[in-house]
């Protein structure tokens, strides 16, 4: 259970319509003693290296919409570290050389956001610094030679205002804004120290391994005037958090341009600078790293042995996800209802639809049997079966929280399977949802997945089980309130998600817990899930317009810096 | 610090070694020494051998034989030939483990240290402590292609509370980090002049170390705690571009020899999951092998597949996970096949090693994700080698567990189960770390000195 220390942070009204409706993740049936709550002496320990989270009890999700925001919440200022697309991007940007990332360790997902954008848990760990290392060495080289054509000076006993030169072209590009002159003289004196041992050329080079290799590179800052409290970010700052929030790229030349005059303090101007971003491919790719975590898409890897079949069915659902955000000013209806899908050769028999080749094609698929991201063949193969593909549902799109399953859960599997062998799994889940200490918590996400039961475990429309029997795909909503209901399948549910508060907003939450980086929180953050999420909504639920209010919000633009 | 709980319900010494059947030795919970050993004659080394999903219990144990020895299980029978090289360990408990005492308490296996976040380890994993005792890193490796991105699934070998080490999973990279800068002693020229290259190196670390430190005294303690762990990572960059070789460790020639292996190393991947799996995991055991018989390092974790999920090298359908829940069609049949698979594995790891001939001073230790069924209790355990390391081999140690297996890690803490952290603090006194304890402290009980002396 959070500490509320921070009531203030939203209106008197807000909180207490907060504290009214209660807490969503209470979960009736827990048995005392049971698996929650564990270790709660331990109250700084859940965060990793991020230290210690403070924020009030957090607003059902459904409530959001009703609050009151006088005060926000300043996020803590922090360093981020470069991912390794953006480290990539960056050297590219730099020093105008490809890296190749492909021995980098990938970002881990941090377990309470689900993605991998998380800004407390990443660090240079040896993997990183081993290729940023090498790849440093590489770009130095080639740098060096290019500096060499391009500027006279350094033909020949380079002085310190050449060399300075070289640091204020190359530093400042690198470390996305410019240098002081001290910074600068810093790197002019080592060059000039390693130049007695080493002659020029070596130094030049090794000034060049310096900068690639440094923090100011590697790390994002979002810390302001670094003085202690509630800071207003530096233009620069602000510049690269655009960038890399939306792009994983640094700062544009008309970025750097815009914060080098001052400019980004300027809501509208930054809106204007989103909205150019959101149209490159850079912004498209994000998009596709949102989806894949979102919906996990990595446990195909496991679940399909083809690993053709298992990479399109990815790119498939990447593609969907990607022409509503980007490409056709989708709507958060369309996400959750449209009956389209890209496929190929490989996906076509599983769609059941003609197709040839393995360029993915869009074609329009029968409305009674498809409709959104949650029957596309991506989720379905990653989730077989109703259990996983209902925890997902649950926590993914309804935001809400399941308790982990009691000590010796899993040797329940008998009575979740039931006597019958050709039982459908509405009948194996009408025959467990009654049986304890189970049935009680099951019964908040199984019958989610129960509503996808017309897709069997590669994501191909049935009609009935592998027995014969007609499936059910029917069941109920339960915990939000405003999207409680019955529904009977998951097209329908879809549409309940698509038309509730609960699902707007926690749409909102997840996009900026990916995006901010970090655990956004329905608690201390719920009124930038507001502000974002009212804007989807004010403007038709049209997905981009989500992206652009992250920019917007003061949480973009305010940092307090703690101890 | 909590007051232990197993020390206030300490049995008593009658309950050691009560024999149970020919060959087997049952063994009481307590069986401890304070003595504290010595740093090991030899050098040692450590792998740890990690699969997902635990195992069919059933099929995979051993039996005790008559007049002393044990047989293996079916599912372990590839490893008959390695048998007087093999202890198969049962009974040991997670006491480290979550309340929710299942999959996701991998990420507390190779630590045990206790911590209310169920997908977090509080503490240095045993790969790290020993690497750390010889003044480096492990290898942390695993085997593509599985999940893009770590998460709980994968973070098994943790630096130190809350950071945990990728898994490197490219053979290619874990050849050119290792040997990369390496020269096998068959060149023969331990007088090799230094390379001015390597003194450039070290000055561009030691510069990019003052950035560091500049950089860090703007942030706050959290964000500083990262920057530390970067400066910890150039420490290992340093040793391999800024530090001329140590070769005094690098043995013989021929085990050392690199023959092929960047080769292997670079090969690609094979369409067919099953085959590469095989492949690539093969190879890296070579990698590991060599790099314990040239000196360069001490310690590796082999992460074979992600838990709760994982490829099924059965082909029978269904993934690892789906067929350990029988989720997957013939689940009885396949589980038991998985395991067997793997253990074929095992044995290519103690062939590995012992081709190289540093079987005898290394600690290979085959841990799984969870026993059986969503549980940390009961678990078996495989250790091979170490014999030069005073490892008992050819053991069957079973013992004793009571209460329900899927009860919880309040079942695993009972005082009367032993705690699979002594199997940890008898592999670190192996490898001349003289501690009575590892992890929790109130979960450590001396060490399995029926595994180990001392």
């Amino acid at each position: 259970m959070r500490t509320v220390t921070e009531i203030g942070r939203l209106s008197p009204l807000g909180f207490a319509f907060a504290l009214l409706v209660g807490c969503n993740a209470v979960i009736a049936g827990n048995a005392s003693g049971g698996p929650t709550g564990g270790g709660g002496s331990n109250s700084a320990g859940g965060t990793s290296m991020g230290g210690s989270i403070v924020a009030p009890n957090d607003v059902p999700t459904q409530a959001i919409g009703a609050l009151t925001c006088d005060v926000r919440y300043a996020p803590d200022g922090r360093v981020w570290r470069l991912s390794p697309e953006q480290y990539a991007a960056a050297v590219a940007d730099s020093f105008a050389m490809n890296v190749d990332i492909s021995a980098m360790p990938k970002d881990g997902i941090n377990q309470s956001t689900g993605f991998s954008t998380g800004s407390s848990d990443n660090y240079v760990t040896v993997g990183f610094a081993d290729v940023v290392w090498d790849a440093g060495k590489l770009a130095a080289e080639s740098k060096a030679a290019q500096l060499q054509t391009q500027m006279p000076c350094l033909s020949s006993a380079p002085d310190a205002a050449c060399i300075a030169s070289v640091v204020t072209q190359v530093a400042g590009r690198a470390f996305r804004r410019p240098l002081p002159d001290a910074e600068t003289q810093r790197y002019v004196q080592f060059f000039q120290t390693q130049s007695k041992v080493n002659g020029e050329g070596a130094a030049l080079r090794m000034l060049l391994q310096a900068i690639a290799n440094s923090p100011e590179l590697l790390y994002r800052t979002e810390l302001g005037s670094g003085a202690p409290g509630n800071v207003q970010l530096l233009d620069h700052e602000l510049a690269a958090q655009l960038s890399f929030m939306l792009t994983d790229a640094p700062p544009s030349d008309a970025l750097r341009a815009a914060a080098d005059a001052a400019q980004l303090s300027d809501r509208a101007t930054v809106a204007k600078l989103a909205k150019d971003l959101l149209a490159t491919p850079a912004a498209h790719k994000k998009g596709d790293q949102f989806v894949s975590q979102y919906l996990q898409l990595s446990g195909l890897d496991s679940k399909v042995t083809d690993a053709a079949v298992a990479d399109a069915m990815t790119a498939s659902t990447q593609a969907f996800f990607s022409n509503l955000a980007f490409d056709s000013r989708g709507t958060f209806t369309d996400l959750m209802t449209a009956p389209s899908a890209y496929v190929n050769a490989a996906l076509a028999p599983l769609y059941g639809v003609a197709a040839s080749g393995t360029q993915l094609m869009r074609v329009e698929l029968d409305p009674t049997k498809r409709g959104g991201l949650l029957t596309q063949l991506g989720f379905l193969a990653a989730k077989p079966g109703p259990i996983h593909r209902g925890r997902l549902i649950k926590e993914g799109f309804l935001c809400g929280d399941i308790p982990a399953p009691p000590p010796g859960a899993s040797l329940q599997k008998d009575k979740l399977a039931g006597p019958d062998p050709d039982a459908t799994e509405q009948q194996r889940w009408q025959n467990f949802k009654s049986q304890q200490p189970c049935g009680g918590c099951h019964t908040m996400f199984q019958p989610l997945g129960l509503g996808f039961d017309h897709y069997d475990e590669m994501g191909r429309y049935r009609d009935t089980n592998a027995a014969g029997r007609s499936i059910d795909a029917s069941g109920a909503i339960v915990g939000t309130s405003d999207a409680d209901g019955s529904f009977v399948d998951g097209l329908e549910l879809g549409k309940k998600i698509s038309a509730s508060a609960t699902g707007r907003y926690c749409f909102a939450k997840r996009y900026l817990s990916f995006a901010f980086g970090r655990d956004v929180t329905t608690g201390r953050d719920a009124c930038a899930i507001k502000g974002v999420g009212d804007r989807m909504i004010q403007n038709g639920l049209v997905l981009s317009e989500l992206f652009v209010a992250m920019t917007q919000d003061d949480s973009f633009y305010q940092r307090n810096n703690v101890e | 610090m909590t007051k232990s709980a197993s020390s206030l319900l300490r049995p008593s010494r009658r309950d050691l070694l009560r024999g149970l059947g020919a060959g087997a030795v049952l063994l009481a919970p307590f069986a401890r020494s304070r003595r504290l050993d010595a740093a090991p004659a030899v050098d040692g080394n450590l792998l740890v051998f990690f699969t997902p999903n635990g195992f069919a219990r059933d099929k995979f144990d051993a039996v005790a034989s008559a007049g002393g020895g044990y047989t293996f299980k079916p599912s372990l029978a590839a490893l008959e030939p390695h048998r007087s090289n093999v202890s198969v360990i049962r009974g040991l408990c997670n006491k480290s483990a979550s309340t929710k005492s299942s999959h996701e308490d991998c990420v507390k296996i190779l630590t045990c240290v206790s911590g209310a976040d169920t997908s977090t380890g509080y503490g240095p994993s045993i790969d790290q402590v020993v690497a750390k005792q010889f003044g480096g890193r492990p290898l942390t490796l695993a085997v593509e292609k599985f999940n893009a991105e770590p998460n709980w699934q994968t973070k098994i070998s943790w630096v130190k509370a809350g950071a945990f080490e990728p898994h490197v999973k490219s053979p290619k990279a874990v050849f050119d980090n290792v040997f990369g800068n390496f020269m096998p002693p068959t060149a023969g020229d331990a007088t090799r002049a230094p390379d001015p290259i390597l003194a450039q190196n070290k000055s561009v670390l030691d510069f990019v170390r003052g950035d560091i430190s500049l950089f860090k005294s703007r942030l706050s303690k959290a964000d500083q705690a990262k920057l530390d762990l970067h400066l910890d990572a150039l420490r290992e960059v340093e040793k391999r571009v800024a530090t001329t070789p140590d070769l005094s460790r690098s043995g013989n020639a021929a085990a050392c020899a690199l023959d092929g292996l960047s080769q292997r190393a670079s090969a690609a991947q094979l369409a067919d999951q099953v085959d590469n799996l095989k492949a690539q995991g093969e190879t890296m055991l070579d990698l590991v092998a060599t790099s314990f018989a040239c000196g360069l390092k001490r310690s590796a974790t082999l992460f074979w597949q992600p838990a709760s999920d994982g490829i099924n090298p059965n082909r029978g359908g269904g993934n690892h996970h789906q067929v350990s829940h029988y989720e997957a069609p013939n689940s009885a049949e396949q589980w038991p096949a998985i395991d067997a698979w793997y253990a074929d594995r095992f044995k290519y790891a103690i062939e590995a090693l012992a081709s190289r001939g540093v079987l005898d001073n290394t600690v290979v230790v085959w841990v799984t994700e969870i026993s059986e069924s969503h549980n940390q209790n009961d678990f078996v355990n495989l250790v091979a080698g170490g014999k030069n390391l005073g490892i008992k081999l050819g053991q069957y140690l079973k013992y004793p567990f009571v209460g329900d297996e899927g009860g919880g890690v309040s079942v695993g803490r009972d005082a009367r189960n032993r705690s699979q952290a002594d199997l940890w603090v008898s592999i670190q006194k192996a490898l001349g770390i003289a501690q009575d304890t590892f992890g929790d402290a109130e979960h450590s009980s001396g060490g399995l000195t029926e595994l180990r002396n001392g």
